[in-house]
């Protein structure tokens, strides 16, 4: 051995607390096991992506259609069809118009380049299919003959300018008028509370069901999860549909309609967990002192479940989203002039040919809205469950 | 001497998880010669499982072997592909594994579990590797053999699903058996009937075994050699018989302390007091110092592994790794403790 | 063991007679629900065709109590006859099914292979290179294919592929083409999540003990992974094919309205929106039947999969 000889206050006993030797363990071990599922899932980029993208979404769906100087419902056939971006041809200093080449339309560019005013022809000629407009003493004509209509200012033909954005209607409006972007927040109200109904109604429904049948076990429990089996069988869906024709379209409807079936898995995950917790000490502690079920059910049951059922909670959202949106577009869900996405996705495919970008509004909605409410589901399943997180 | 059939030099072996990185193995040496029974002993999470499999580099997702060697035969097992291991590996080095309920597949029989491996390594026809599955059935004294080859895992006990583990290891005739605490999920009488096998094969075929176990008693029973893990270092290492009559490592003390006849083999190891360190940041000295009744300031140095030239309290092939056995401890302390 | 052993005939009695009881359940609750539309369709004083009205008569007895007209209805149930139209004279719901029940069975079919041999693949070769870009990019795609609804998704790649580009026919089944897009569109969720659930399933049975062993007897990695790997983690992928196969079926409802297909999807939502009582229920029940049918195909396919389970034991 080539080390030095140690000095002799070496070998003297060791007097500190020996346990004071061991660098005590990281300290994420010793932090409470919420605190370790948040820092988890504050963690994950596309759980926290989709939270600020839901947060967002509330705010829009709570205070965008109050801030809106539309109403969803408020037609104005005039403006039909507005694009949300256009390009304009100026007719003198003053004027600009948008052609609408699908309707044939003229527009005038008001101020803030908004487009908010139709220009009615002042002559139509059917047979040789020109329309023309008498505008700060110019002859305008479009020549609808030509594929795609052609317009000309004083007999030249007139070059559109750049792309601008319409001020007036930023997503434009659809075929009866209405402002896009109202009807979008206003979508986005009608999913986020049909989400929420539905999520209530499946917590109460499935925690009692669950939490009764779990609790009481035995033949009771046999039975109500025979039941639940058979309910199981068919797709909710098919539920939902028939009893959207019990209850006739509607927004109440639907939100009847999926608070009463999709309770089942939320039964099932309920009565899973207190059959584990159900063998546990504290239980059968708090049993024997003298506590009744309902109250072992929420006092004791309940808050340790309560990861998984957060859990559930969260992959319910989107399929009561969806399922909203889906019933709404086959024509089963809110009834017009009512916007949902899926009615306004429905209305976009009507005019799928001609105006190809309004459905991109309703689609992108919907799809970021449900690839938020996944990941967060996600994110918290991990962070709820740390031997998966890798 | 003969050159030995496995010779590891400072094995370090991390595994790197999101809550940090276990040290779990850090800087063992090993030596095993043809026909040796080696027992591997120490508390749960001393590295005796990480250890033997960072051998053959069988590690689970997240371990790393960041240094050392391990010659099998002239050649340095770590340096080899992952193609030139699998020549190895359950040919000339066979594995039985901790967990005999979760280590066979559930959804093969135990007979084509068994042939795949003789398929593997040997050019033979499938009906002899049927063949041959069924005499190592009988080798490991599984009753009806023929009839049992054709039965799925869960069909047979844990005893039973040991035995088979045992004939896959077997099957390639290896010249070095890891029996990864091959008994501690079965009850006693089987545990002594597996043990009694395991002795009888070496004895049979002359294969080495690396023998893990919590359990002093089966060390006494079975094995020639035995190293005391803990904190993923040798603690001690000594011919068996010496470990029983002169163990020098307080550790070593501690654990046999407890057992109050050591040929008893239901006892297992838990007794010291104080728990394991967390191997995400042990000790910077002695990991056993928390613990130990004869800590010292010095002891907040890693000490040396000592040998029989060190201190004369050591026997031939005895070694410990604690300041007591440093040649200028005081000799009044050795007298306190020895 | 072989698989017959482990599931004797009483099981499968049983298990028949657990799915009639189902059925009737269904049939009941969905003879009661259509009962309880507000105003009753089953009211005898509402205005119907002469012919319809004769027919229902003949059929339930529309002036008899509910429960004959509910017992006539079972009855002709249990004979295969799911009554007569509400809404078109002449014709039977028996024929409606049979004249969609071509159309959706192929669409459907495709979809389930596309979902198994599309998303299984998919799934493997994002397992085998965890972490590096191509299961990065798998996995970006099935999340979408999650979240899309599957009217999105039909919607945009009609306008992409059938009004834009023109590559694919916007409606109908007349060409190879045409069934591009509704399939895709069917299948895109389940395709999406069962690329994820083999993924993850592959890697979670990589990691258990067994595997281990199969590494130490020196079989090469890809042995490992395809021999003993891949089956076991098919069971849980085995346990979605059953929700899979109903939900194809109400996601053929919308697929088939988009794309104009004349498939049973079509029919029911068309018989909702036409208020066609009797057909409603009827493609209800049909669809109920056929959805048992199937969990009990996957519970057999099960059984050949995990040699584990024995339905014979079971209490
Ligand atoms: N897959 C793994 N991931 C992370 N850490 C691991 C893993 N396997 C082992 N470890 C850590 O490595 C250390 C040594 O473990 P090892 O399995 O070798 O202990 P052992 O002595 O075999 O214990 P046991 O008697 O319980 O089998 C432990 O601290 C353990 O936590
Ligand atoms: S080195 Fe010190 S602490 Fe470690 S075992 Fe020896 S005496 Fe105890
Ligand atoms: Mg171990």
């Amino acid at each position: 051995m080539t080390r030095a000889a140690p000095s002799p206050e070496m070998w003297q006993p060791l007097a500190t607390n020996p346990s004071a030797l061991a660098e005590g363990p990281p300290p994420q071990a010793t932090r409470g096991f919420w605190a370790g599922v948040r820092s988890r899932l504050f963690r994950h980029r596309p759980a926290m992506a989709g939270l600020v993208f839901i947060i967002f979404l509330v705010l829009a769906a709570v205070f965008g259609p109050m801030a809106s100087p539309y109403s969803y419902f408020e037609q104005n056939l005039e403006l039909s069809n507005l694009p949300p971006a256009y390009r304009a041809y100026t007719v003198d200093a003053d004027t600009q118009v948008f052609v609408n080449r699908s309707n044939l339309s003229l527009y005038r560019v008001d101020d803030q380049g908004g487009l908010s005013a139709l220009l009615r022809p002042d002559g139509r000629d059917m047979i040789s299919r020109q329309s023309t407009w008498q505008i700060g003493g110019k002859d305008v004509v479009l020549d609808y003959a030509q594929r795609p209509p052609v317009l000309t200012i004083d007999g030249e033909v007139a070059q559109s300018g750049g792309l601008s954005l319409n001020t007036r209607n930023p997503f434009g409006t659809d075929q009866l008028g209405r402002d896009v972007l109202v009807r979008q927040m206003y979508g986005a109200r009608i999913s986020l509370l049909v989400a929420a109904a539905a999520v209530l109604t499946n917590f109460v429904i499935g925690v009692i069901y669950g939490g009764i049948s779990g609790l009481l076990g035995g033949r009771v429990d046999a039975v109500m999860m025979r039941f639940v089996e058979i309910v199981a069988t068919i797709p909710l869906t098919l539920y939902v549909i028939l009893m959207m024709v019990v209850l006739q379209s509607g927004l109440l409807s639907v939100v009847l309609a999926i608070g009463t079936v999709y309770w089942v898995d939320m039964a099932r995950v309920v009565r899973g967990q207190i059959l584990t917790l159900k063998g546990q000490d504290y239980v059968a502690a708090a049993r024997t002192m003298g506590a009744s079920t309902s109250r072992i059910l929420f006092k004791h049951l309940l808050p340790n479940a309560f990861g998984p059922i957060l859990v559930t909670l969260t992959m319910l959202i989107p399929s009561a989203i969806f399922i909203e949106s889906f019933m709404s577009f086959i024509g089963l869900g809110v009834t017009p002039p009512q916007a949902s996405w899926g009615t306004l996705t429905s209305e976009a495919v009507e005019t799928l040919r001609a105006y190809p970008y309004q459905l991109l509004f309703p689609a992108v909605a919907i799809s970021l809205t449900m690839l938020a409410f996944n990941f967060l589901g996600d994110g918290l399943r991990d962070a709820l469950d740390p031997r998966l997180s890798s | 001497m003969t050159a030995p059939l496995l010779s590891l030099r400072d094995l370090r072996t991390e595994y790197r998880t999101d809550r940090g990185t276990v040290q779990a193995v850090r800087g063992v040496d090993l030596t095993l010669h043809r026909g040796e029974i080696l027992g591997l002993v120490g508390e749960s999470g001393s590295g005796k499982s990480v250890t033997c499999m960072s051998i053959l580099k069988l590690l689970k997702r997240g371990g790393h072997i960041t240094s050392g060697t391990a010659v099998y035969d002239g050649t340095d097992l770590l340096k080899l592909s992952e193609a030139q291991l699998s020549r190895v590996r359950g040919d000339k080095i066979g594995v039985v594994f901790q967990d005999p309920m979760s280590a066979l597949n559930p959804t093969m029989t135990v007979g084509r579990q068994i042939e795949e491996v003789l398929l593997q390594h040997r050019k033979i026809s499938k009906k002899a590797a049927r063949a041959r599955a069924i005499e190592l059935f009988k080798l490991v004294r599984i009753p009806s053999a023929e009839t049992r080859i054709d039965n799925y895992p869960h069909e047979f006990s844990g005893g039973m699903r040991q035995r088979v583990m045992i004939a896959i290891a077997l099957a390639c005739d290896p010249d070095l058996l890891i029996a990864d605490e091959p008994t501690t999920a079965l009850d006693v009488t089987i545990q002594r009937q597996i043990l009694a096998l395991l002795k009888e094969l070496r004895d049979r075929l002359g294969m080495a075994i690396i023998l893990v176990t919590h359990d002093l008693g089966v060390i006494a029973e079975t094995a020639d050699r035995v190293m005391v893990l803990y904190g993923g270092q040798v603690m001690e290492q000594a011919r068996v018989t010496d470990l029983f009559e002169a163990p020098q490592h307080p550790y070593t003390r501690g654990l046999l302390a407890a057992i109050p006849d050591p040929r008893r083999s239901d006892s297992a190891l838990s007794p010291v007091p104080g728990s394991p360190p967390d191997m995400r940041a042990p000790p910077s000295g002695c990991p056993f110092a928390p613990r130990c009744p004869n800590a010292m300031a010095i002891c907040l140095t890693p000490p040396d592994l000592y040998g029989a030239g060190d201190t004369p309290r050591l026997r031939p092939a005895q070694y410990t790794r604690c300041w007591l056995a440093d040649p200028a401890a005081p000799a009044d302390l050795m007298e306190a403790t020895g | 063991m072989n698989s017959a052993s482990r599931m004797p005939l009483a099981w499968l009695g049983q298990r028949v007679l657990m799915m009639l009881v189902t059925l009737l359940a269904v049939i009941t609750l969905t003879f009661a629900l259509m009962h309880a539309v507000p105003g009753g369709p089953f009211v005898s004083e509402k205005m119907l065709a002469p012919e319809i009205e004769a027919a229902l008569n003949a059929k339930f007895g529309l002036d008899q109590p509910v429960w004959r007209q509910y017992l006539s209805y079972l009855w002709g149930v249990l004979q295969f006859d799911l009554g007569p139209s509400f809404k078109y004279p002449g014709v039977s719901v028996n024929s409606m099914i049979a004249e969609g029940l071509a159309v959706t069975a192929q669409t459907g079919l495709l979809a389930i292979i596309c979902v198994v041999a599309l998303g299984v693949p998919t799934g493997i070769v994002a397992a085998l290179n965890r972490g590096r870009w191509p299961d990065t990019l798998a996995m970006f795609v099935a999340s979408l294919g999650i979240a899309v609804p599957s009217y999105v998704i039909a919607t945009v790649s009609l306008y992409v592929f059938a009004l834009r580009l023109g590559w694919t026919p916007a409606f109908g089944l007349d060409d190879w083409r045409g069934y591009i897009l509704p399939v895709f569109a069917l299948s895109g969720f389940w395709m999406s999540f069962v690329a994820r659930l083999t993924r993850s399933s592959l890697l979670e049975t990589m990691e258990l003990d067994y595997i281990m062993t199969a590494r130490a007897k020196g079989l090469p990695a890809r042995t490992v992974m395809l021999r003993h790997g891949l089956r076991n983690s098919m069971i849980p992928v085995v346990t979605v094919l059953g929700p899979v196969v109903a939900n194809l079926l109400t996601g053929s409802f919308v697929i088939e309205q988009i794309f104009a297909l004349p498939g049973i999807g079509r029919h029911f939502v068309l018989s909702i929106t036409n208020r066609d009582y009797t057909a409603i229920m009827g493609i209800t029940i049909f669809y109920a039947a056929f959805l048992m049918l199937m969990i009990l195909i996957v519970d057999l396919l099960y059984l050949w999969l995990d040699p584990r389970i024995s339905y014979g034991d079971r209490k």
